[in-house]
């Protein structure tokens, strides 16, 4: 019994990861930004300055 | 609505794995929201445009003409090349493609960020953003 919860709360703990996994292709184009361009994270920035 | 120190903290702790990299969404309705954006781009023409970025943060919301064109003084920048292409509006188009990608991304607020391409909202704590940015370093080792 105590493995069958064991179980139940790794699948929802593992579904809830790839749920936040999502990744939106998000083109960088000719943006301004700073940093290095083979950096291994990319951070891509929507702001407004007002 | 600028942000917050979190993103510059990582940016000095995560020195050589981090590349930001910034789109302008300007609200339609805030007043200097898309001078400030063509001030940014402006600055990145003479390749000032961290300095100029760094200032808008920490200065808004006092963003009208007359303090945009202190702030490029203030950066270094040849400011009556910047003033004139301040005023003829010269990265319009690079404006509106950041808005347009804006609206097929569904985004109706400032900031988001795409972290490797994972959608974030908001000012997040400094935590926040680490505990992705150390699963993405991760994951480009494996």
């Amino acid at each position: 019994m105590k493995k069958f919860f064991v179980l139940i709360i790794l699948f929802l703990a593992s579904s809830l990861s790839f749920a936040q996994d999502k990744r939106y292709e998000v083109p960088v184009g000719d943006s301004p930004g700073y940093g290095q361009a083979n950096a291994p994270v990319t951070m891509i920035e929507f702001i407004d300055y007002q | 609505m600028g942000v917050g120190p979190a993103v510059d903290k990582l940016l000095k702790d995560y020195r050589g794995k981090i590349r930001l990299v910034v789109k302008m969404n300007p609200y339609k309705y805030r007043d200097f929201s898309h001078t400030a954006a063509e001030a940014a781009l402006a600055a990145s023409d003479q390749g000032k445009f961290w300095e100029m970025h760094q200032l808008l943060l920490k200065k808004s919301p006092q963003l009208d003409r007359n303090s945009l064109i202190k702030y490029a003084q203030e950066s270094g920048l040849d400011v009556k090349r910047f003033t004139e292409s301040l005023d003829a509006k010269k990265h319009a188009n690079t404006i509106e493609r950041d808005k347009q990608l804006a609206i097929s991304l569904d985004l109706y607020e400032t900031p988001v960020f795409f972290i490797n391409g994972r959608k974030v909202t908001g000012n997040r704590a400094y935590e926040y953003f680490k505990k992705i940015i150390d699963e993405e370093i991760k994951n480009e080792k494996r």
